[in-house]
Protein backbone atom coordinates (compact mmCIF):
# COMPACT_ATOMS: atom_id res chain seq x y z
CA UNK A 1 0.00 0.00 0.00
CA UNK A 2 0.97 3.53 -0.59
CA UNK A 3 1.22 6.27 2.00
CA UNK A 4 -0.42 8.86 0.57
CA UNK A 5 -1.18 11.57 3.00
CA UNK A 6 -2.79 14.85 1.26
CA UNK A 7 -2.57 16.62 3.97
CA UNK A 8 -6.17 17.45 4.86
CA UNK A 9 -6.47 14.18 6.96
CA UNK A 10 -5.08 16.57 10.04
CA UNK A 11 -6.46 13.82 12.48
CA UNK A 12 -4.71 11.16 11.26
CA UNK A 13 -0.40 11.26 12.23
CA UNK A 14 1.03 11.23 9.07
CA UNK A 15 2.35 8.16 8.88
CA UNK A 16 2.63 5.71 6.07
CA UNK A 17 0.18 2.56 6.08
CA UNK A 18 1.06 -0.26 5.31
CA UNK A 19 -0.24 -4.05 5.55
CA UNK A 20 2.64 -6.26 7.13
CA UNK A 21 3.11 -9.24 5.25
CA UNK A 22 3.10 -12.76 7.30
CA UNK A 23 5.25 -15.68 6.70
CA UNK A 24 4.75 -19.68 7.49
CA UNK A 25 7.64 -20.57 9.27
CA UNK A 26 10.72 -21.59 8.35
CA UNK A 27 10.10 -18.77 5.86
CA UNK A 28 10.75 -14.75 7.53
CA UNK A 29 9.49 -11.46 5.85
CA UNK A 30 12.12 -9.01 3.79
CA UNK A 31 13.97 -7.13 5.68
CA UNK A 32 12.39 -3.80 6.16
CA UNK A 33 13.82 -1.00 3.43
CA UNK A 34 11.91 2.04 5.02
CA UNK A 35 14.01 4.71 6.76
CA UNK A 36 11.02 6.33 9.02
CA UNK A 37 8.24 4.85 11.10
CA UNK A 38 4.63 3.74 9.57
CA UNK A 39 1.62 2.40 10.36
CA UNK A 40 1.85 -0.82 10.04
CA UNK A 41 -1.61 -2.99 10.31
CA UNK A 42 -1.68 -6.72 11.36
CA UNK A 43 -4.16 -8.79 10.72
CA UNK A 44 -3.88 -12.38 12.22
CA UNK A 45 -6.39 -15.33 12.35
CA UNK A 46 -6.21 -17.69 15.08
CA UNK A 47 -7.09 -21.53 13.56
CA UNK A 48 -7.22 -24.42 15.82
CA UNK A 49 -6.91 -27.28 13.58
CA UNK A 50 -5.91 -31.09 13.71
CA UNK A 51 -2.44 -31.54 11.86
CA UNK A 52 0.49 -33.71 11.97
CA UNK A 53 3.01 -33.90 14.92
CA UNK A 54 5.20 -36.71 14.10
CA UNK A 55 4.59 -39.84 11.33
CA UNK A 56 1.28 -41.61 12.04
CA UNK A 57 0.59 -39.25 14.74
CA UNK A 58 -1.66 -36.04 14.74
CA UNK A 59 -2.89 -33.12 17.75
CA UNK A 60 -5.61 -30.84 17.49
CA UNK A 61 -3.43 -27.66 17.09
CA UNK A 62 -4.58 -24.10 18.17
CA UNK A 63 -2.68 -21.82 16.01
CA UNK A 64 -1.88 -18.18 15.39
CA UNK A 65 -2.28 -18.32 11.08
CA UNK A 66 -2.65 -22.01 10.97
CA UNK A 67 0.69 -22.83 11.44
CA UNK A 68 2.91 -23.92 14.93
CA UNK A 69 4.74 -21.27 15.44
CA UNK A 70 2.16 -18.67 14.07
CA UNK A 71 3.08 -16.26 11.50
CA UNK A 72 6.16 -14.46 11.72
CA UNK A 73 5.68 -10.19 12.22
CA UNK A 74 8.35 -8.11 11.05
CA UNK A 75 8.29 -4.93 11.99
CA UNK A 76 10.42 -1.44 12.75
CA UNK A 77 11.24 0.00 15.97
CA UNK A 78 8.98 3.18 16.12
CA UNK A 79 6.46 1.78 14.39
CA UNK A 80 3.12 2.03 14.93
CA UNK A 81 0.93 -1.16 14.64
CA UNK A 82 -2.98 -1.82 14.55
CA UNK A 83 -3.38 -5.03 15.11
CA UNK A 84 -6.58 -7.36 13.80
CA UNK A 85 -7.18 -10.60 15.77
CA UNK A 86 -9.55 -12.81 14.32
CA UNK A 87 -11.16 -15.99 15.81
CA UNK A 88 -12.40 -18.69 13.23
CA UNK A 89 -15.36 -19.35 13.41
CA UNK A 90 -15.39 -22.74 13.89
CA UNK A 91 -13.00 -22.56 17.46
CA UNK A 92 -14.37 -23.83 20.13
CA UNK A 93 -12.94 -21.57 22.62
CA UNK A 94 -11.93 -18.37 23.13
CA UNK A 95 -8.48 -16.61 22.27
CA UNK A 96 -6.35 -13.77 22.72
CA UNK A 97 -2.86 -12.45 22.53
CA UNK A 98 0.34 -11.14 24.58
CA UNK A 99 3.05 -9.54 22.13
CA UNK A 100 5.89 -9.85 24.41
CA UNK A 101 7.21 -6.73 22.01
CA UNK A 102 4.16 -4.68 23.43
CA UNK A 103 4.35 -2.05 25.94
CA UNK A 104 1.09 -1.97 27.81
CA UNK A 105 -1.29 -4.29 29.89
CA UNK A 106 -1.21 -7.52 28.98
CA UNK A 107 0.66 -7.15 26.38
CA UNK A 108 -2.52 -6.55 24.53
CA UNK A 109 -3.95 -9.62 26.17
CA UNK A 110 -6.62 -7.69 28.04
CA UNK A 111 -7.42 -6.01 24.55
CA UNK A 112 -8.23 -9.15 22.68
CA UNK A 113 -10.62 -11.40 24.19
CA UNK A 114 -11.56 -12.50 21.61
CA UNK A 115 -15.22 -15.75 20.98
CA UNK A 116 -15.00 -17.92 18.32
CA UNK A 117 -16.16 -15.94 14.99
CA UNK A 118 -15.62 -12.42 16.53
CA UNK A 119 -12.65 -9.87 15.92
CA UNK A 120 -10.89 -7.68 17.83
CA UNK A 121 -7.96 -4.81 17.29
CA UNK A 122 -5.60 -2.59 19.42
CA UNK A 123 -2.71 -0.77 18.84
CA UNK A 124 0.53 -0.45 19.81
CA UNK A 125 3.74 1.39 19.66
CA UNK A 126 6.96 -0.93 19.02
CA UNK A 127 9.04 1.69 21.58
CA UNK A 128 11.69 -1.31 21.82
CA UNK A 129 13.81 -3.15 19.06
CA UNK A 130 14.23 -6.81 19.43
CA UNK A 131 12.81 -10.60 18.79
CA UNK A 132 9.75 -11.24 20.64
CA UNK A 133 8.01 -14.15 21.58
CA UNK A 134 3.94 -13.57 21.18
CA UNK A 135 1.64 -16.15 22.77
CA UNK A 136 -2.16 -16.79 23.41
CA UNK A 137 -2.32 -15.77 27.01
CA UNK A 138 -6.17 -16.92 27.44
CA UNK A 139 -7.57 -18.84 30.49
CA UNK A 140 -6.24 -22.08 31.40
CA UNK A 141 -3.06 -20.31 29.53
CA UNK A 142 -0.10 -23.37 29.90
CA UNK A 143 -3.16 -25.74 27.62
CA UNK A 144 -3.44 -22.55 25.11
CA UNK A 145 0.78 -22.30 24.72
CA UNK A 146 1.21 -26.45 25.00
CA UNK A 147 -1.41 -26.64 22.11
CA UNK A 148 0.58 -24.25 19.53
CA UNK A 149 -0.41 -20.95 20.39
CA UNK A 150 2.78 -18.94 20.05
CA UNK A 151 5.10 -17.17 17.57
CA UNK A 152 7.80 -14.43 16.88
CA UNK A 153 7.42 -10.70 16.15
CA UNK A 154 10.55 -9.20 14.99
CA UNK A 155 10.91 -4.95 15.60
CA UNK A 156 13.82 -4.03 13.81
CA UNK A 157 15.99 -1.40 15.16
CA UNK A 158 15.87 1.70 13.80
CA UNK A 159 18.96 1.37 11.60
CA UNK A 160 17.89 -2.36 10.27
CA UNK A 161 19.81 -5.50 10.42
CA UNK A 162 23.25 -5.68 8.95
CA UNK A 163 22.25 -7.70 5.59
CA UNK A 164 22.77 -11.60 5.37
CA UNK A 165 22.10 -14.19 2.84
CA UNK A 166 19.40 -16.73 3.92
CA UNK A 167 17.16 -15.87 7.21
CA UNK A 168 15.40 -18.59 8.72
CA UNK A 169 12.48 -19.21 11.36
CA UNK A 170 12.79 -21.67 14.10
CA UNK A 171 11.07 -22.19 16.99
CA UNK A 172 11.00 -25.12 19.88
CA UNK A 173 8.15 -26.28 21.68
CA UNK A 174 7.19 -29.40 24.02
CA UNK A 175 4.00 -31.10 23.66
CA UNK A 176 2.00 -33.33 25.88
CA UNK A 177 0.18 -36.37 24.66
CA UNK A 178 -2.32 -38.64 26.13
CA UNK A 179 -0.16 -41.46 24.11
CA UNK A 180 3.44 -42.13 24.41
CA UNK A 181 6.20 -41.17 22.17
CA UNK A 182 5.20 -42.59 18.57
CA UNK A 183 1.89 -43.57 19.42
CA UNK A 184 -0.24 -43.43 16.54
CA UNK A 185 -3.68 -41.55 15.74
CA UNK A 186 -5.18 -38.12 17.04
CA UNK A 187 -3.20 -37.96 20.44
CA UNK A 188 -5.14 -35.74 23.45
CA UNK A 189 -3.63 -33.36 25.37
CA UNK A 190 -2.30 -34.96 28.32
CA UNK A 191 -2.88 -32.52 31.41
CA UNK A 192 -1.29 -34.79 33.89
CA UNK A 193 2.04 -34.35 32.05
CA UNK A 194 2.24 -30.87 31.43
CA UNK A 195 1.78 -30.20 34.85
CA UNK A 196 4.38 -32.27 35.55
CA UNK A 197 6.19 -31.17 32.44
CA UNK A 198 7.48 -34.17 31.33
CA UNK A 199 6.79 -33.63 27.90
CA UNK A 200 6.29 -36.60 24.94
CA UNK A 201 7.42 -34.40 22.03
CA UNK A 202 9.88 -31.57 21.91
CA UNK A 203 10.17 -30.27 18.03
CA UNK A 204 11.22 -27.55 16.31
CA UNK A 205 8.37 -26.11 14.08
CA UNK A 206 5.47 -27.49 15.74
CA UNK A 207 6.20 -31.59 14.82
CA UNK A 208 9.00 -34.03 14.53
CA UNK A 209 10.35 -34.17 10.93
CA UNK A 210 8.89 -30.26 9.97
CA UNK A 211 12.75 -29.38 9.68
CA UNK A 212 14.16 -32.16 7.73
CA UNK A 213 13.73 -34.08 4.50
CA UNK A 214 12.00 -31.79 1.87
CA UNK A 215 11.43 -28.94 4.86
CA UNK A 216 14.93 -28.51 5.80
CA UNK A 217 16.66 -25.35 5.63
CA UNK A 218 19.05 -24.58 3.00
CA UNK A 219 22.22 -22.88 2.75
CA UNK A 220 25.15 -22.35 0.41
CA UNK A 221 28.69 -22.78 1.87
CA UNK A 222 29.95 -18.98 2.36
CA UNK A 223 26.29 -17.98 3.30
CA UNK A 224 25.83 -15.73 6.25
CA UNK A 225 22.87 -17.48 8.20
CA UNK A 226 20.71 -15.54 10.12
CA UNK A 227 18.43 -18.09 12.53
CA UNK A 228 15.38 -16.12 14.50
CA UNK A 229 15.18 -18.61 16.91
CA UNK A 230 12.14 -18.93 19.82
CA UNK A 231 10.91 -20.88 22.07
CA UNK A 232 7.41 -21.31 23.06
CA UNK A 233 7.40 -23.54 25.98
CA UNK A 234 5.37 -24.07 27.60
CA UNK A 235 7.55 -25.56 30.00
CA UNK A 236 10.96 -26.50 28.85
CA UNK A 237 14.31 -24.18 28.40
CA UNK A 238 15.96 -25.00 25.12
CA UNK A 239 19.68 -25.54 24.44
CA UNK A 240 20.18 -24.79 21.19
CA UNK A 241 23.07 -25.85 19.35
CA UNK A 242 23.74 -26.38 15.86
CA UNK A 243 26.12 -29.71 15.06
CA UNK A 244 29.72 -28.27 13.19
CA UNK A 245 28.68 -24.83 13.39
CA UNK A 246 30.12 -22.30 15.72
CA UNK A 247 27.56 -19.10 16.37
CA UNK A 248 29.64 -15.89 15.23
CA UNK A 249 27.09 -13.86 16.81
CA UNK A 250 23.87 -14.48 19.29
CA UNK A 251 21.85 -11.92 20.41
CA UNK A 252 20.89 -13.51 23.18
CA UNK A 253 17.51 -13.34 24.84
CA UNK A 254 16.49 -11.81 21.60
CA UNK A 255 18.18 -8.34 22.99
CA UNK A 256 20.67 -5.65 21.33
CA UNK A 257 23.48 -7.07 22.74
CA UNK A 258 25.53 -10.07 21.32
CA UNK A 259 27.97 -12.65 22.18
CA UNK A 260 30.77 -13.68 20.16
CA UNK A 261 32.15 -17.24 19.21
CA UNK A 262 29.18 -19.24 20.80
CA UNK A 263 28.69 -22.88 20.84
CA UNK A 264 25.25 -23.63 22.83
CA UNK A 265 23.00 -20.67 23.53
CA UNK A 266 20.31 -20.89 26.07
CA UNK A 267 16.48 -20.01 25.12
CA UNK A 268 14.65 -19.50 27.99
CA UNK A 269 10.70 -20.82 27.39
CA UNK A 270 8.95 -17.38 26.21
CA UNK A 271 12.22 -15.79 24.75
CA UNK A 272 14.08 -15.78 21.68
CA UNK A 273 17.46 -15.61 20.05
CA UNK A 274 18.98 -14.59 17.42
CA UNK A 275 22.24 -16.61 16.01
CA UNK A 276 24.76 -15.39 12.90
CA UNK A 277 27.09 -17.69 11.38
CA UNK A 278 28.89 -18.34 8.09
CA UNK A 279 28.28 -21.60 6.80
CA UNK A 280 32.13 -22.66 5.22
CA UNK A 281 31.62 -25.67 4.35
CA UNK A 282 28.96 -28.47 2.49
CA UNK A 283 27.45 -30.48 4.74
CA UNK A 284 24.29 -31.22 6.70
CA UNK A 285 24.32 -29.24 9.84
CA UNK A 286 21.75 -30.77 12.85
CA UNK A 287 19.59 -28.17 14.87
CA UNK A 288 19.32 -29.61 18.21
CA UNK A 289 18.43 -28.95 21.79
CA UNK A 290 21.93 -29.82 23.81
CA UNK A 291 19.41 -31.84 26.36
CA UNK A 292 19.82 -34.27 24.05
CA UNK A 293 17.47 -36.81 25.11
CA UNK A 294 15.19 -34.24 23.34
CA UNK A 295 16.80 -34.91 20.15
CA UNK A 296 17.35 -38.24 20.52
CA UNK A 297 14.30 -39.36 21.86
CA UNK A 298 11.84 -36.52 21.14
CA UNK A 299 11.80 -35.10 18.14
CA UNK A 300 13.67 -31.97 18.63
CA UNK A 301 16.49 -32.14 15.33
CA UNK A 302 16.27 -30.21 12.31
CA UNK A 303 18.73 -29.65 9.44
CA UNK A 304 20.64 -27.00 7.98
CA UNK A 305 21.61 -28.71 4.72
CA UNK A 306 24.87 -26.77 3.19
CA UNK A 307 25.79 -26.77 -0.50
CA UNK A 308 29.04 -26.11 -2.20
CA UNK A 309 32.76 -26.99 -2.29
CA UNK A 310 34.54 -29.09 0.13
CA UNK A 311 37.43 -26.81 2.22
CA UNK A 312 39.40 -29.22 2.97
CA UNK A 313 41.76 -26.64 4.46
CA UNK A 314 38.65 -26.03 7.13
CA UNK A 315 37.13 -29.44 7.42
CA UNK A 316 38.69 -32.87 5.58
CA UNK A 317 36.21 -35.27 6.18
CA UNK A 318 36.99 -38.61 7.31
CA UNK A 319 40.88 -39.10 6.60
CA UNK A 320 41.66 -42.51 7.82
CA UNK A 321 39.48 -45.47 9.37
CA UNK A 322 40.91 -49.15 10.68
CA UNK A 323 42.35 -50.96 13.36
CA UNK A 324 44.90 -50.19 15.45
CA UNK A 325 46.88 -53.25 17.23
CA UNK A 326 46.55 -53.80 20.62
CA UNK A 327 49.98 -53.78 21.25
CA UNK A 328 50.48 -50.04 19.62
CA UNK A 329 49.25 -48.52 23.15
CA UNK A 330 52.57 -49.96 24.66
CA UNK A 331 50.88 -50.42 27.87
CA UNK B 1 -33.43 -6.32 32.15
CA UNK B 2 -32.13 -9.22 33.88
CA UNK B 3 -35.78 -9.17 36.40
CA UNK B 4 -37.94 -12.20 36.69
CA UNK B 5 -40.56 -12.15 34.20
CA UNK B 6 -43.61 -13.91 35.36
CA UNK B 7 -43.75 -17.21 36.05
CA UNK B 8 -46.06 -18.78 34.39
CA UNK B 9 -47.18 -22.03 36.29
CA UNK B 10 -46.76 -24.97 34.05
CA UNK B 11 -49.27 -27.68 33.77
CA UNK B 12 -47.23 -30.40 33.20
CA UNK B 13 -48.28 -32.59 30.60
CA UNK B 14 -46.61 -35.85 31.40
CA UNK B 15 -45.96 -37.17 27.98
CA UNK B 16 -43.53 -39.65 26.72
CA UNK B 17 -43.28 -38.36 23.02
CA UNK B 18 -39.70 -37.93 21.90
CA UNK B 19 -40.03 -33.94 21.71
CA UNK B 20 -40.38 -33.95 25.80
CA UNK B 21 -37.73 -32.24 27.49
CA UNK B 22 -38.22 -32.98 31.02
CA UNK B 23 -36.90 -31.45 33.94
CA UNK B 24 -35.62 -33.82 36.77
CA UNK B 25 -35.45 -32.94 40.26
CA UNK B 26 -31.58 -32.11 41.74
CA UNK B 27 -31.70 -31.94 45.65
CA UNK B 28 -28.89 -29.47 45.77
CA UNK B 29 -26.55 -29.96 48.82
CA UNK B 30 -22.98 -28.24 50.30
CA UNK B 31 -20.99 -28.07 47.37
CA UNK B 32 -17.61 -26.90 46.29
CA UNK B 33 -17.38 -24.64 43.07
CA UNK B 34 -13.81 -24.98 41.04
CA UNK B 35 -14.26 -21.21 40.47
CA UNK B 36 -13.47 -19.21 43.44
CA UNK B 37 -15.87 -16.51 44.50
CA UNK B 38 -14.67 -13.14 46.50
CA UNK B 39 -17.52 -14.09 49.21
CA UNK B 40 -16.56 -17.59 50.13
CA UNK B 41 -19.48 -18.86 47.61
CA UNK B 42 -17.17 -21.56 46.25
CA UNK B 43 -18.04 -23.57 49.53
CA UNK B 44 -21.51 -22.56 49.89
CA UNK B 45 -24.56 -24.86 49.75
CA UNK B 46 -26.51 -25.09 46.62
CA UNK B 47 -30.79 -25.06 47.05
CA UNK B 48 -32.60 -27.66 45.23
CA UNK B 49 -33.92 -27.29 41.65
CA UNK B 50 -34.75 -28.69 38.48
CA UNK B 51 -32.93 -29.07 35.31
CA UNK B 52 -33.85 -29.76 32.17
CA UNK B 53 -32.79 -33.23 30.98
CA UNK B 54 -31.31 -32.11 27.90
CA UNK B 55 -30.11 -28.31 26.10
CA UNK B 56 -33.32 -26.93 24.72
CA UNK B 57 -33.39 -28.40 20.82
CA UNK B 58 -33.94 -26.74 17.73
CA UNK B 59 -37.66 -28.09 17.04
CA UNK B 60 -38.35 -26.94 20.42
CA UNK B 61 -36.67 -23.37 20.14
CA UNK B 62 -38.15 -23.57 16.80
CA UNK B 63 -42.14 -23.48 18.51
CA UNK B 64 -41.14 -21.13 19.93
CA UNK B 65 -40.18 -18.50 17.69
CA UNK B 66 -43.08 -19.13 16.08
CA UNK B 67 -45.36 -18.49 19.00
CA UNK B 68 -43.03 -15.89 20.28
CA UNK B 69 -42.16 -14.03 16.59
CA UNK B 70 -40.49 -11.15 18.22
CA UNK B 71 -37.47 -13.72 18.78
CA UNK B 72 -37.37 -15.04 14.81
CA UNK B 73 -34.22 -13.95 13.67
CA UNK B 74 -35.72 -11.42 11.05
CA UNK B 75 -37.46 -9.50 13.67
CA UNK B 76 -34.78 -9.67 16.86
CA UNK B 77 -33.73 -5.71 17.54
CA UNK B 78 -30.07 -6.21 17.49
CA UNK B 79 -29.66 -5.05 21.19
CA UNK B 80 -30.97 -8.58 22.00
CA UNK B 81 -28.33 -10.85 19.59
CA UNK B 82 -25.88 -10.53 16.87
CA UNK B 83 -26.10 -11.19 13.41
CA UNK B 84 -25.17 -14.64 13.91
CA UNK B 85 -28.15 -15.24 15.90
CA UNK B 86 -30.02 -18.32 14.22
CA UNK B 87 -27.66 -17.30 11.22
CA UNK B 88 -27.29 -21.37 10.77
CA UNK B 89 -31.24 -21.66 10.02
CA UNK B 90 -32.02 -22.17 5.98
CA UNK B 91 -34.74 -19.17 7.16
CA UNK B 92 -36.49 -17.34 10.14
CA UNK B 93 -38.89 -20.68 10.55
CA UNK B 94 -36.78 -23.82 9.35
CA UNK B 95 -34.02 -24.72 10.53
CA UNK B 96 -32.13 -27.89 8.83
CA UNK B 97 -34.47 -30.88 8.92
CA UNK B 98 -31.60 -32.72 10.15
CA UNK B 99 -30.94 -31.30 13.06
CA UNK B 100 -33.65 -30.52 14.69
CA UNK B 101 -32.65 -32.65 17.61
CA UNK B 102 -29.56 -30.74 18.03
CA UNK B 103 -29.22 -28.47 20.38
CA UNK B 104 -29.89 -24.99 19.35
CA UNK B 105 -27.12 -22.76 18.99
CA UNK B 106 -26.69 -19.00 17.98
CA UNK B 107 -28.80 -18.06 20.93
CA UNK B 108 -28.27 -15.05 22.41
CA UNK B 109 -28.72 -14.78 26.22
CA UNK B 110 -31.20 -12.71 26.08
CA UNK B 111 -33.09 -15.41 23.52
CA UNK B 112 -32.52 -18.32 25.90
CA UNK B 113 -33.95 -16.22 28.95
CA UNK B 114 -36.88 -15.05 27.43
CA UNK B 115 -37.44 -18.83 26.35
CA UNK B 116 -36.94 -19.97 29.54
CA UNK B 117 -39.70 -17.66 30.60
CA UNK B 118 -42.11 -18.35 28.34
CA UNK B 119 -41.74 -22.35 29.73
CA UNK B 120 -42.20 -20.72 33.37
CA UNK B 121 -38.30 -21.50 33.91
CA UNK B 122 -35.57 -19.49 33.92
CA UNK B 123 -31.78 -20.01 33.23
CA UNK B 124 -29.20 -21.88 35.73
CA UNK B 125 -26.69 -20.39 37.65
CA UNK B 126 -23.20 -21.13 36.99
CA UNK B 127 -23.48 -22.93 40.63
CA UNK B 128 -26.43 -25.09 39.57
CA UNK B 129 -24.78 -25.99 36.31
CA UNK B 130 -21.50 -26.71 37.83
CA UNK B 131 -23.41 -28.91 40.79
CA UNK B 132 -25.32 -30.91 38.03
CA UNK B 133 -22.14 -31.25 36.11
CA UNK B 134 -19.96 -32.72 38.49
CA UNK B 135 -22.05 -35.82 38.36
CA UNK B 136 -21.49 -38.86 36.63
CA UNK B 137 -23.65 -42.01 35.84
CA UNK B 138 -22.26 -43.39 39.81
CA UNK B 139 -21.59 -40.41 41.56
CA UNK B 140 -22.83 -36.93 42.36
CA UNK B 141 -19.30 -35.32 42.67
CA UNK B 142 -17.12 -37.24 40.54
CA UNK B 143 -14.89 -34.38 39.83
CA UNK B 144 -11.95 -36.28 41.50
CA UNK B 145 -12.37 -39.47 38.92
CA UNK B 146 -8.77 -38.78 37.03
CA UNK B 147 -9.93 -40.24 33.62
CA UNK B 148 -13.60 -38.79 34.18
CA UNK B 149 -11.31 -35.49 34.00
CA UNK B 150 -9.27 -36.44 31.09
CA UNK B 151 -12.22 -37.65 29.03
CA UNK B 152 -14.11 -34.38 29.80
CA UNK B 153 -11.09 -32.27 28.30
CA UNK B 154 -11.14 -34.45 25.45
CA UNK B 155 -14.12 -34.15 24.42
CA UNK B 156 -14.11 -30.33 24.66
CA UNK B 157 -17.42 -28.95 23.11
CA UNK B 158 -16.82 -28.98 19.35
CA UNK B 159 -20.29 -28.05 19.02
CA UNK B 160 -23.54 -30.14 18.38
CA UNK B 161 -22.19 -32.86 15.98
CA UNK B 162 -24.86 -35.23 17.15
CA UNK B 163 -28.13 -34.76 18.99
CA UNK B 164 -29.22 -34.15 22.23
CA UNK B 165 -29.76 -36.59 24.76
CA UNK B 166 -27.76 -39.34 22.85
CA UNK B 167 -24.91 -39.56 25.70
CA UNK B 168 -25.20 -41.61 29.13
CA UNK B 169 -27.55 -39.69 31.48
CA UNK B 170 -25.76 -38.44 34.94
CA UNK B 171 -27.21 -39.91 38.21
CA UNK B 172 -29.90 -37.19 37.86
CA UNK B 173 -30.91 -38.19 34.70
CA UNK B 174 -29.23 -35.09 33.20
CA UNK B 175 -27.51 -35.22 29.81
CA UNK B 176 -25.06 -33.73 27.52
CA UNK B 177 -23.36 -31.18 30.80
CA UNK B 178 -20.26 -32.20 29.09
CA UNK B 179 -19.28 -32.73 25.43
CA UNK B 180 -21.72 -31.28 23.39
CA UNK B 181 -22.39 -27.81 23.60
CA UNK B 182 -21.20 -24.52 25.89
CA UNK B 183 -24.65 -23.68 27.74
CA UNK B 184 -26.14 -19.90 28.71
CA UNK B 185 -25.87 -19.57 32.73
CA UNK B 186 -27.54 -16.98 34.14
CA UNK B 187 -25.50 -15.10 35.72
CA UNK B 188 -22.97 -15.60 33.13
CA UNK B 189 -21.91 -11.72 33.48
CA UNK B 190 -21.22 -11.93 37.07
CA UNK B 191 -18.95 -15.14 36.87
CA UNK B 192 -16.20 -13.15 37.46
CA UNK B 193 -17.31 -10.21 39.16
CA UNK B 194 -16.86 -11.19 43.30
CA UNK B 195 -12.49 -12.46 42.51
CA UNK B 196 -12.62 -9.21 40.38
CA UNK B 197 -13.51 -7.03 43.20
CA UNK B 198 -11.17 -9.48 45.46
CA UNK B 199 -8.17 -8.95 43.77
CA UNK B 200 -7.72 -4.91 42.35
CA UNK B 201 -4.44 -5.99 41.42
CA UNK B 202 -5.85 -8.41 39.23
CA UNK B 203 -8.86 -6.59 37.47
CA UNK B 204 -9.54 -9.44 34.69
CA UNK B 205 -8.04 -12.46 36.13
CA UNK B 206 -9.12 -14.47 33.09
CA UNK B 207 -7.45 -11.99 30.63
CA UNK B 208 -4.13 -13.03 30.54
CA UNK B 209 -1.58 -15.24 31.95
CA UNK B 210 -0.38 -14.08 35.77
CA UNK B 211 -4.23 -13.58 36.90
CA UNK B 212 -5.99 -16.30 35.79
CA UNK B 213 -4.58 -19.27 39.08
CA UNK B 214 -6.32 -16.90 41.06
CA UNK B 215 -9.63 -17.61 39.77
CA UNK B 216 -10.02 -20.99 40.19
CA UNK B 217 -10.49 -23.09 43.77
CA UNK B 218 -8.91 -26.21 41.52
CA UNK B 219 -6.49 -25.39 39.51
CA UNK B 220 -6.30 -28.81 37.54
CA UNK B 221 -9.82 -28.58 36.55
CA UNK B 222 -9.16 -27.45 32.98
CA UNK B 223 -12.68 -28.39 31.79
CA UNK B 224 -14.01 -26.23 34.13
CA UNK B 225 -11.40 -23.42 33.49
CA UNK B 226 -11.89 -23.71 29.65
CA UNK B 227 -15.72 -22.90 30.22
CA UNK B 228 -15.41 -20.35 32.55
CA UNK B 229 -12.76 -18.32 30.40
CA UNK B 230 -14.99 -18.69 27.36
CA UNK B 231 -18.51 -17.81 29.26
CA UNK B 232 -17.03 -14.93 30.96
CA UNK B 233 -16.28 -13.49 28.06
CA UNK B 234 -20.05 -13.43 26.50
CA UNK B 235 -22.12 -10.50 26.27
CA UNK B 236 -25.57 -11.23 26.84
CA UNK B 237 -26.31 -10.55 22.98
CA UNK B 238 -23.30 -12.77 21.97
CA UNK B 239 -23.82 -16.06 19.93
CA UNK B 240 -21.75 -18.59 19.15
CA UNK B 241 -22.23 -22.01 16.95
CA UNK B 242 -21.39 -23.99 19.79
CA UNK B 243 -22.91 -22.38 22.35
CA UNK B 244 -26.68 -23.06 23.32
CA UNK B 245 -28.61 -23.85 27.35
CA UNK B 246 -31.20 -25.21 29.20
CA UNK B 247 -33.53 -24.16 31.63
CA UNK B 248 -33.79 -24.31 35.54
CA UNK B 249 -36.77 -23.82 37.80
CA UNK B 250 -37.40 -24.48 41.65
CA UNK B 251 -38.37 -27.67 42.99
CA UNK B 252 -42.06 -28.35 42.86
CU1 LIG C 1 -5.67 -19.47 22.86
Amino acid sequence: MNGCTTGKATAEAPLPVEQAQLTAPPLVPPPISRKGPAKVVVDLEMVEQEMRLSDGVTYEFWTFGGTVPGSFIRIREGDTVEFHLKNRHDSHVAHNIDLHAVTGTGGGAEATFTLPGHKTQFTFQALNPGLYVYHCAMAPVGMHIANGMYGLILVEPEEGLPPVDREYYVMQGDFYTEGDHGAPGLQPFSLEKAVDEHPTYVVFNGSEGALTGEGALTANAGDKVRLFVGNGGPNLVSSFHVIGEIFDRVFYEGGSKYQENVQTTLIPAGGAAMVEFTTEVPGNFILVDHSIFRTFNKGALGILSVDGEMKPEIYTGQQFSGEYPEAEGGR
Amino acid sequence: MKGKGSWIPLLCVLSTAVLANEYVPLPGGPFHSSLRFGNGGDKGVVAGYQLMSKPVREVEFLAFVETHPQWRRDRIPGLFADAGYLSHWESPLAPHPGTLNFPVTRVSWFAADAYCRARGARLPTWLEWEFAAAADAHQTDARDDADRRRRILTVGTPGAHRAAGESEPNVYGVHDLHGLVWEWPWDHAGMMAAADNRNVDTESPLRYCGGSALAFSDRRDYAVIKRVALLSALSARTTLFNLGFRCAKELP
